[in-house]
């Protein structure tokens, strides 16, 4: 098994791929405020429920600690590593 | 560390129910999060779904059977260990899970509680404590800390309050673990070993109540304070070091009089269970009729 840093993944060309379901999110800011990187931030956006939902800043930021994923009181974010198109 | 196996959104397809999705809870409350490290516990035993049987009493925290893909009994009010250890004393081969506040456990099922633990019977309790009576608008519950205000104590509640870590401690249950909702690794591999104990397990989950406690106003402010605040008991750990492991109970407690919050595992030990003794004690006397007869 070969275990990559990050820095070498993003060079190879790995990102992370974010989905947030939007009808789920409430809007608690419980994912911003964990993220160490402060890779979320507070959207202007709204859902159809009227809670404003985060939105994903810098994506090459993000170290995978999956903190947001677990902290997500309605399981909406989900992150799989994707790789970008050349 | 502990491994993430599968992702999210597998988890969320197969252990919840997609027609109840979103919850019911309010923006910021801790049961959605508790429900969040209950399933990637599961998952991470592989306990199958027809063995689980989740049983809850009344309040916020007992509506989380319904959002699960398994068996569920949402029962009366306290009496929520009643009825599971029915449920596990007539097939102890089910894994029984019971999700409970702090008002159905601390104050009219405390009695259920206690003799629950005093005769071990081997199921989970996870209580996520509030602080307060949050379904029916921010009452002042038996854990509600001195000095703190609430729906009927608006001029500060002045009693004593209890901490139901200590008390499932001192009438001997076999694991205790008290976390915040904000400690999410913590409180998988704490309910990871509940699930696996033979005996009691209580495990505290103490939860923000955005809407009925009047302690902060803002989400993000509980999380906050339960990430600064909170001080570990662990009375094995051999580590000086760090500022924020007490391995002196005095010490812990003066801490928390200045306003921290305790967290840890608070006991971890092996006591012979209910079914083990009762098996035992079936298969004694079967022989003592055999041999008078």
């Amino acid at each position: 098994m070969i275990l990559f840093t990050r820095q070498q993944e993003l060079k190879n060309g790995l990102t992370m791929k974010f989905t947030i379901v939007e009808e789920y999110c409430k809007g608690c800011g419980y994912c911003i405020t964990i993220c160490p990187k402060n890779v979320l931030k507070e959207s202007s956006h709204l859902n159809s429920k009227g809670y404003v939902i985060p939105e994903i800043l810098n994506k090459e930021e993000c170290i995978n600690c999956k903190k947001c994923e677990l902290i997500c009181p309605e399981m909406a974010i989900t992150i799989q590593k994707e790789e970008i198109e050349a | 560390m502990i491994k993430i196996a599968n992702s999210t959104k597998d988890l969320r397809e197969k252990y919840l129910r997609k027609d109840l999705l979103p919850t019911i809870f309010c923006p910021g409350c801790g049961n959605g999060q508790v429900l969040n490290y209950v399933i990637r516990a599961i998952d991470a035993l592989n306990i199958s779904q027809d063995n689980l049987v989740f049983v809850s009493g009344i309040g916020c925290s007992s509506r989380l059977p319904a959002y699960l893909e398994a068996y569920g009994v949402h029962t009366t009010h306290g009496r929520a260990i009643a009825y599971a250890t029915g449920i596990k004393l007539t097939n102890p081969e089910l894994t029984v899970i019971v999700f409970t506040g702090d008002g159905d456990i601390s104050a009219i099922g405390l009695n259920h509680f206690l003799q629950a633990i005093r005769r071990n019977i081997s199921i989970t309790v996870i209580c996520i404590n509030n602080e307060n009576y949050g379904m029916t608008g921010g009452q002042v519950s038996p854990t509600t800390p001195m000095g703190h205000f609430s729906t009927t104590t608006p001029y500060q509640n002045i009693e004593h309050s209890f901490n139901l870590s200590f008390l499932a401690k001192a009438a001997g249950a076999s694991y205790v673990a008290r976390w915040t909702t904000a400690h999410s690794l913590q409180a998988i591999k704490s309910i990871k070993k509940g699930l696996q104990k033979q005996g009691l397990a209580f495990i505290e989950m103490l939860s923000p109540c955005p809407v009925s406690k009047k302690t902060f106003k803002n989400t993000t402010e509980y999380l906050q304070y339960y990430l600064n605040e909170s001080i570990s008991y662990s009375p094995n750990q051999n580590n000086n070091t760090s500022a924020h492991v007490f391995k002196d109970l005095h010490e812990c407690f003066t801490a928390q009089y200045e306003g921290k919050i305790i967290v840890g595992e608070i006991i971890d030990k092996e006591k012979p269970n209910y079914h083990q003794l009762y098996e035992d004690l079936r298969v004694r006397a079967r022989n003592e009729f055999r041999k008078n007869k």
